[in-house]
């Protein structure tokens, strides 16, 4: 339900707090479309006094842009009650969607026809894919009992996921060999490994139709490490040494790729601290976050301009986001007592969505991010994680 | 001996006593608790949560009581910090916290210790306690009576209890369990296993999941690691994780203390814990039995893992300068 209304970061906001690049001091609004709405889309708010721009800035937020479309997320108190539902953001009509027993983070295929989420299966996890109607589910047959993580390819027709055996032991040597990548085809209801059996591989994202990356986890003179790797269904390689930010043993984790831009963000303890970097081709790892905080959980703009990622820069955990070009950080979700997290982008990334504890228990937020401007999306006695926004037909 | 003449006085302070609900879920006052009591030095201040603004007092075994003044802090979801200074004069021993609002008065038991704070000193780690497993001669009772018996006789700084307390975690179990509980003498903290996950009954009963301990110079991180999906992503844990152990820093030693190390717990509570500012020490049971490997895989924390208690098990580990040394377990005797 919108039930409210709740300036996060101010209705206004200083130069650069709105749109990376942009000259129009202070006028935090989306939005060309809200300023338009009202008389004034071609006015710049830096010729305008002080005092009229602080009242247009706030008709034109209070006027601003609302979410719309739905978001898929996990709403349960204890795990055995968890069930992914789907909030329709104009009503707040929820409806259920998943089994209700341990339902995990839902993630959209490319087209918001389906979700993929975990579920519990019958010895452990396995991936459930539903139409976001309802009218079709099946769990997708699987070799490994712990499945998690799932990821749709870019164009719909395979999702890829994480499949361990949950071995309750904890010997390096069976850790750095006891999780794959996984790759169901929707189409043909069939599961294949990929990427081999010679080390264990995490976290999938495609970066292409074909293509796979994967953390893979090495063993080490003393303890495990990662490295991010290339996975192929044959195969998985390494990136170049070249590509990483520095030589040595480091952990790499929750790589997310940009495909429009053929980036990759990740969080890496390289450097002594976590933080996210952005891989390009060009110009190897750039550290985007850089702050003594933890830095972590990067997730693209669907338009591939702007990370959103959590930090602790604040003191407690909060959802910020980066232009990675200029490696300018701006809050969008920040506490001193309560915490954000878990972003998700709207399809035109106008908004994010998150999960926030400012009312004691976890609710999903949106906040529009030019004017700053936030709405407590759920509401109630059950917790809300785990928010993915629809993508747009 | 100090600490042996707080037997008696202990006692008849938990038989006076009001805490708690009858079914023994916490009331007004949630922490501090009989299962994550706070230890002071006289004169020293510590923090309390309440679901209400209360009337604040220690209460001594002899019935006496201090007025407290605290400063109230709100926090999300109505729950208020009472941040408590205490006199300097304060004697050592075992207080209660009694809050009283509204015409109703809740006492928590054992939930704050004024003490000598030690720079070496020993702890004792117990776990798997299994209050309510059937079939069992003698009951897991009767055994977690005999061991905290033994334990006030050896007096440790205090007591770390690593989970399955019950055996299914119903009320009646965690009733039982903090009856026994509240015979020992010493301060006692808990964390919740995969048996005493049964909605939110551990909760009901201890109240936080995630909470830090600090004694003296050492930091504890006493946290969860759920049954099935353990202790996943999806919720405010590891934020939680996170910044307690951002502030355990500056410690001379940060331990963590948890039911159960697996290797398919969030992997972003591993990094939090064991990668980027890794722990010291984790101790752990669970396994009701000793482990042959000597650290976690992804980073070089050493692990001390304690068999069962509901088999008469416990350890002692001194925790000194040179490091925190685990000692042989040690079993009950003539358990039968």
């Amino acid at each position: 339900m919108i039930s409210s209304t709740v300036p996060e970061g101010g209705l206004c906001r200083p130069a650069g707090a709105g749109g990376e690049g942009r000259k129009t001091l202070g006028c935090a609004t989306r939005s060309a479309a809200a300023a338009t709405t009202i008389g004034f889309g071609h006015f710049r708010c830096d010729t305008i006094g002080p005092v009229i721009t602080v009242i247009l800035c706030t008709y034109a937020a209070l006027l601003g842009a609302e979410p719309t479309g739905q978001i898929a997320f996990v709403s349960g108190t204890e795990q055995e009650d968890r069930r992914v539902e789907i909030i329709e953001l104009a009503t707040g009509a929820v409806a259920p969607l998943g089994p209700g027993d341990r339902d995990g983070a839902p993630v959209w295929s490319p087209d918001g026809q389906w979700l993929a989420f975990p579920t519990k299966g019958p010895d452990g996890m396995v991936i459930r894919i539903v139409r976001a109607d309802g009218s079709e589910a099946r769990n997708v047959p699987h070799k490994y009992a712990w499945n998690d993580i799932p990821r749709w390819s870019p164009d719909g027709s395979l999702v890829a996921y994480t499949g361990t055996n949950g071995a309750d032991d904890i010997r390096p040597e069976d850790m750095a060999k006891g999780s794959f990548i996984m790759v169901y085809n929707v189409a043909g209801n069939t599961e294949e490994q990929w990427g081999g059996d010679a080390m264990s591989l995490y976290c999938p994202v495609w970066m292409d139709a074909g293509t796979i990356i994967a953390i893979g986890v090495l063993p080490g003179q003393k303890r495990l490490t990662t490295h991010i790797f290339f996975v192929n269904p044959g195969d998985a390689n390494p990136l170049p040494p070249e590509a990483m930010p520095s030589a040595g043993e480091y952990i790499e984790w929750a790589p997310d790729a940009n495909i429009k831009r053929n980036l990759l963000a990740y969080d890496s303890n390289d450097g002594g601290d976590r933080e996210v970097f952005v891989l390009s081709y060009k110009r190897g790892s750039t550290d985007v976050s850089n702050h003594r905080a933890a830095d972590w959980n990067p997730v693209w703009q669907p338009g591939g301009e702007w990370l959103a990622f959590e930090s602790f820069r604040s003191g407690r955990r909060g959802v910020y986001r980066v232009f990675p070009s200029t490696i300018r950080v701006f809050p969008v979700a920040v506490g001193e007592n309560y915490d954000n997290w878990h972003p998700a982008w709207s399809p035109d990334g106008a908004f994010l969505a998150y999960v926030s504890d400012r009312l004691g228990i976890p609710q999903i937020f949106v906040t529009e991010i030019e004017s700053g401007q936030t709405r407590e999306v759920t509401t109630g006695g059950r917790s809300a994680l785990s928010p993915a926004w629809r993508p747009a037909p | 001996m100090r600490r042996l003449c707080w037997i008696f006085p202990m006692l008849v302070l938990v038989a006076a006593a009001h805490a708690r609900n009858a079914d023994g879920v916490l009331e007004l006052v949630i922490t501090p608790n009989n299962g994550a009591p706070v230890i002071i030095g006289s004169g020293g201040t510590f923090e309390a949560t309440l679901t209400q603004r209360a009337s604040l007092r220690l209460i001594r075994a002899d019935g006496t009581a201090l007025d407290l003044d605290p400063e109230w802090t709100e926090l999300p979801g109505g729950i208020l910090r009472a941040t408590c200074k205490t006199s300097p004069g304060l004697d050592l021993g075992p207080y209660a916290l009694e809050a009283s609002a509204d015409g109703r008065a809740d006492t928590n038991v054992r939930s704050v210790y004024v003490s000598e704070i030690l720079v070496d000193y020993a702890i004792v780690h117990i776990t798997d306690v299994h209050i309510g497993k059937a079939n069992r001669d003698p009951a897991p009772d009767i055994v977690f009576q005999r061991l905290i018996q033994h334990i006030n006789g050896v007096k440790p700084a205090f007591v770390l209890i690593s989970g399955d307390l019950t055996e299914n975690g119903e009320p009646e179990q965690f009733r039982r369990f903090f009856e026994v509980l509240d015979t020992c003498v010493l301060p006692t903290f808990v964390c919740p296993g995969n048996h005493d996950r049964q909605g939110v009954n551990y909760e009901n009963t201890f109240g936080p999941l995630v909470y830090s301990i600090q004694y003296g110079v050492d930091g504890y991180l006493v946290f969860d690691t759920k049954d099935f999906v353990i202790a996943d992503d999806l919720d405010a844990q590891v934020g939680e994780l996170q910044r307690l152990r951002r502030a355990m820093k500056p410690s001379r030693w940060s331990i963590g203390m948890t039911h159960r190390y697996d290797p398919s717990m969030s992997m972003r509570s591993q990094l939090v814990l064991f990668v980027d500012d890794p722990l010291d020490y984790l101790i752990f049971g669970h396994w009701h039995s000793e482990n042959d490997y000597k650290t976690v895989p992804w980073g070089t924390t050493p692990v001390v893992v304690t068999p069962a208690a509901v088999d008469g098990a416990w350890r002692l580990i001194l925790v000194t300068q040179a490091g925190i040394l685990p000692q042989e377990v040690q079993t009950l005797e003539n358990l039968k």
